[in-house]
C-alpha cells in the first residue's frame, strides 16, 4: 500500500472501512501487451476517482471488475464477490456508464431505462418505477417521455447515468462521465455524481483522464499509468481548505517572493508558473500580501484560499519525492 | 431535505433504495426475448413499425380465409397445405428482412451492446434471445395459414377419416413452417448482425433469398429438363345432375372432351400442366359416361435440376419435405435420390447460422 509522504495532508486509506473493490496483484496480459501490471488497489465507499491517460488500463480494469475479462493473475473482488467466479452477481449489482454514446435515438427515455432495468433483473413493474425514479434523480423527470434522439448531449449523458443507476446498484462505474459536455453541463454532471455518492450512499468509481475535474468530487483518488498503480490517496483532508494562500501575478514572482519572505511569511515555490503559495499563519497574511503586491505594483491575477490541487500530487512522482514534500 | 417558504413547501423525497426482488439470468433472458418479440411486431412502437409485420400477417390470412370458405362449401382448397410454405415464402422473406435488422442492427448502430453485456446476461444469452424471438415470431406467422385452414377443414369434416386425412396432409406444412422459420430467421439474423445499418441489412437479406430462389429456379426449369409422354384413360360422367343434360362437354360439337382445366378433377394423378391432348368418346358400355384418353408429359429432371434447389434455403426446406414425407407438389423437382443431401444441408445451415450468431457476439467489447 502506498505510504503517505506527509501525514497532515495525505492519508493512506484506513483499513477499518468495508471495501467495495479489492484488487491484489492484478495482472492482465494480452498476447504481447501488459494492460495491468501487479495492480493492488482498495476502493472504499464514497467517490473514487480512477485517473489515467488513455491506454493506462482503465478500460481493462473496468472489464475485469465487471467479470467480463479474467485476469492473468491476481485476486479481485467487487462488493465482496470474487470477480473471476461471480461476475454475473456482480453485474447485477453494479451500474456501468460507458464512455461512448450508447443510446438509441428512437425510443423514449422511460422505455429505454425501463428495458435496461429489466435487463438488470428487475421485475416488470419494479423496472418501470425504478426507471422513473432514476430519471427523476438525474433531472429528466419532465422529459422522460421524449425520444432520446431529441435530447442534448448533456441530457443524453444523464440518460446514460440513469440507466446505470436504475435498480439501486451497490457500485457505479462511470467511464468519462463528462465527455463532450460544455463547462456548465460538466459542473451539473459532477454535482449529480457528487450527490449520488454522498446522499444516495452509492459507492462511485469515476474513471477520467481529467484529474482537475474529478478531484472536485472525489474522496479518494487512484492513479494508474501503464497498468501500474501510480498513486492512491484519500482526499479527506483536502476537502477542507489547506492553510495555503495561492497568489498569482503576471510578472515579478521572484520579487514578490523575496518581499513576502522578508515579511516573515512562509512562501513555497509552485509548479504552476507565476504562482506562489503562502502559508496562512495567525498573521494577517492577506493584508501583508495585498500591501506587498500594491507596493511592488505587480499585476495580481489571482488570490485564492487554496485547496490542494491534486494534479500536483501526482506530478510529484515525476518531480521527486523530496521536492514534493518540500512543497507540501 | 425541505425548503420552506411562506407560500409552499417543497419536499425532496430523496433517494429510496430498491429492496424488492431481483431476478436471475433466466428471467432476464426471457425479458429480452419478450422485448424482442414485441419489437418484431411493432408492439409498443409507433405505427410505422407495425406496417410490415401486420401486412404480412394479413397476407397470410387471405388464403387461409378462402380455404375456410372453400372447405365449408366442400370445394377444393384455394391453396393446398403442400404449397403454402412455398408460395407464401416471399412474405416470409419480407418479414425477416424487416424484423432481423430491427432486432440486431439497431443495437449495433447505437452501440447499445455494452449496456447489455455489463449486466448479468452472458455473451450467448443475447443472440439466443434474438434467435428464439425471430424464429418463434416467424413460426407463428407461417403456421397461421396452416392452422386456420386446418381448423376450417376440421370444422366442416363429416367423418373421423376425413379428419385423419386432413391431419396427415397438414403435417408436412407444419414441418415446412418450422424448418423455413428456423432457416430464414437464423440466416437473416446472421446477416443483420454484421452491420449497424438497417437498410443495408434489409437489402442484403432480401437479395440473398430472392437471388438464390431465382438461380435455383433457373437451374430447375431451364437446365436439362426433358419430358416423357404418358397416356391415361379414365371415365367421366356426362350427365349433369342438376340439368339432366346428357352431354355436359358437348361431344361431337367440335370439342372433344372436357376443358383442359378440368382434367385433373376427373382423372386422378393427372396435372393440368403439360397436357398435350384430351380425347373423349361416349362409353358404349356405360350410358351417361364417356371414356377419356388424356395425354400429358411429365418432366424428367437432370441431376443439375435436382441439385439446383440446394442453392436456395426455401427449396432446401421443400426438398427435405419431399424426401421426409415422400410427397411432392411439383413445386420443385423431386430431389430423389439426393433427398438426404437436402436434409443434411438443412441441418448444417441451421447449425452454421446459429453457431455464427454465437461466435459473432462472443467478442463484443463493453467499452
Amino acid at each position: 500500500m502506498w505510504r503517505a509522504p506527509h501525514p497532515g495532508y495525505l492519508q493512506g486509506v484506513s483499513d477499518n472501512e468495508r471495501s467495495i473493490i479489492e484488487a491484489t496483484a492484478l495482472t492482465m496480459r494480452y498476447r504481447d501487451v501488459t494492460a495491468l501490471d501487479d495492480l493492488t488497489i482498495t476502493v472504499r465507499p464514497g467517490i473514487t476517482g480512477l485517473v489515467g491517460a488513455n491506454g493506462a488500463g482503465k478500460s481493462t480494469l473496468i472489464k475485469i471488475l465487471l467479470g467480463l475479462l479474467t485476469p492473468t493473475s491476481g485476486r479481485v473482488s467487487v462488493l465482496g464477490l470474487d470477480a473471476r467466479e461471480r461476475g454475473e452477481e456482480i453485474r447485477a449489482r453494479v451500474g456501468y456508464m460507458p464512455e461512448h454514446d450508447c443510446l438509441p435515438a428512437d425510443v423514449t427515455a422511460t422505455e429505454f431505462v425501463t428495458h435496461l432495468g429489466r435487463m438488470s433483473g428487475l421485475p416488470a413493474t419494479a423496472a418501470k418505477e425504478q426507471a422513473a425514479e432514476a430519471l427523476r434523480h438525474v433531472g429528466l423527470h419532465e422529459e422522460r417521455y421524449r425520444q432520446i434522439g431529441t435530447f442534448s448531449t448533456g441530457m443524453k449523458q444523464r440518460v446514460k447515468l440513469a440507466q446505470a443507476l436504475v435498480g439501486d446498484p451497490g457500485l457505479l462505474l462511470l467511464d468519462e462521465p463528462t465527455n463532450g459536455l460544455d463547462p456548465a453541463g460538466r459542473d451539473a454532471m459532477l454535482a449529480l455524481i457528487h450527490r449520488i455518492g454522498t446522499e444516495f450512499g452509492i459507492a462511485v468509481v469515476v474513471a477520467s483522464h481529467l484529474l482537475s475535474e474529478i478531484e472536485r468530487i472525489c474522496d479518494h483518488l487512484v492513479a494508474i499509468e501503464g497498468g501500474k498503480l501510480l498513486r492512491a490517496a484519500s482526499l479527506d483532508s483536502m476537502t477542507q481548505a489547506l492553510p495555503w494562500l495561492a497568489v498569482e501575478v503576471d510578472e515579478g514572482t521572484e520579487l514578490l517572493r523575496a518581499r513576502l519572505t522578508e515579511q516573515g511569511l512562509t512562501v513555497s515555490p509552485q509548479l504552476v508558473r507565476r504562482q506562489l503559495l503562502v502559508r496562512l499563519d495567525e498573521e494577517p497574511v492577506f493584508d501583508v500580501v495585498r500591501d506587498a503586491v500594491a507596493d511592488l505594483e505587480l499585476p495580481l491575477t489571482r488570490l485564492e484560499h487554496r485547496r490542494h490541487h491534486v494534479d500536483e500530487l501526482f506530478a510529484q512522482v515525476e518531480v521527486g519525492a523530496s521536492a514534493g514534500e518540500a512543497q507540501l | 431535505m425541505s425548503t420552506q417558504t411562506t407560500a409552499s413547501v417543497i419536499h425532496d423525497i430523496g433517494y429510496k433504495p430498491y429492496t424488492g426482488p431481483r431476478q436471475g439470468r433466466a428471467h432476464i433472458v426471457r425479458a429480452l426475448y419478450i422485448h424482442s418479440v414485441r419489437g418484431i411486431f411493432g408492439l409498443g412502437r409507433g405505427p410505422k413499425a407495425k406496417i410490415v409485420p401486420w401486412f404480412v400477417i394479413a397476407v397470410m390470412l387471405v388464403p387461409a380465409a378462402l380455404n375456410v370458405y372453400m372447405s365449408s362449401t366442400n370445394k377444393a382448397l384455394v391453396m393446398s397445405y403442400g404449397v403454402m410454405g412455398y408460395h407464401l415464402m416471399l412474405f416470409a422473406v419480407l418479414f425477416v428482412a424487416i424484423a432481423a435488422p430491427e432486432l440486431v442492427s439497431r443495437d449495433l448502430r447505437h452501440h447499445t451492446l455494452p449496456l447489455y453485456f455489463s449486466r448479468p446476461l452472458r455473451r450467448g444469452d443475447y443472440p439466443l434471445a434474438k434467435m428464439l424471438a425471430l424464429f418463434s415470431s416467424l413460426l407463428l406467422v407461417e403456421l397461421l395459414p396452416v392452422l386456420v385452414t386446418y381448423v376450417g377443414q376440421i370444422a366442416s369434416a363429416t367423418s373421423g377419416h376425413e379428419i385423419w386425412l386432413d391431419s396427415r396432409a397438414a403435417f408436412p406444412a407444419v414441418f415446412v413452417a418450422f424448418a423455413q422459420s428456423a432457416l430464414l430467421s437464423l440466416i437473416s439474423l446472421l446477416i443483420a448482425s454484421t452491420t449497424g445499418r438497417r437498410v443495408i441489412a434489409t437489402g442484403a437479406i432480401a437479395i440473398l433469398f430472392l437471388a438464390t430462389t431465382a438461380i435455383s429456379g433457373v437451374l430447375e426449369d431451364a437446365v436439362g429438363t426433358t419430358y416423357v409422354s404418358h397416356s391415361v384413360s379414365c371415365v367421366e360422367p356426362t350427365v349433369n345432375i342438376n340439368t339432366a343434360n346428357g352431354n355436359v362437354y358437348g361431344f361431337g360439337g367440335g370439342q372433344s372432351g372436357p376443358p383442359t382445366g378440368g382434367v385433373s378433377q376427373l382423372c386422378p394423378g393427372v396435372s393440368n400442366e403439360n397436357l398435350t391432348g384430351v380425347n373423349g368418346q361416349p362409353d358404349p358400355n356405360k350410358p351417361g359416361y364417356a371414356d377419356l384418353t388424356v395425354t400429358y408429359q411429365t418432366p424428367v429432371y437432370s441431376m443439375i435440376a435436382k441439385a439446383g434447389g440446394m442453392i436456395d434455403p426455401v427449396n432446401v426446406v421443400e426438398g427435405t419435405k419431399i424426401w421426409v414425407f415422400d410427397s411432392t407438389d411439383d413445386l420443385i423437382p423431386n430431389p430423389s435420390p439426393i433427398g438426404p443431401l437436402y436434409a443434411a444441408e438443412l441441418a448444417l445451415l441451421v447449425v452454421v447460422a446459429s453457431g455464427g450468431m454465437f461466435l459473432r457476439y462472443r467478442k463484443v467489447s463493453v467499452s
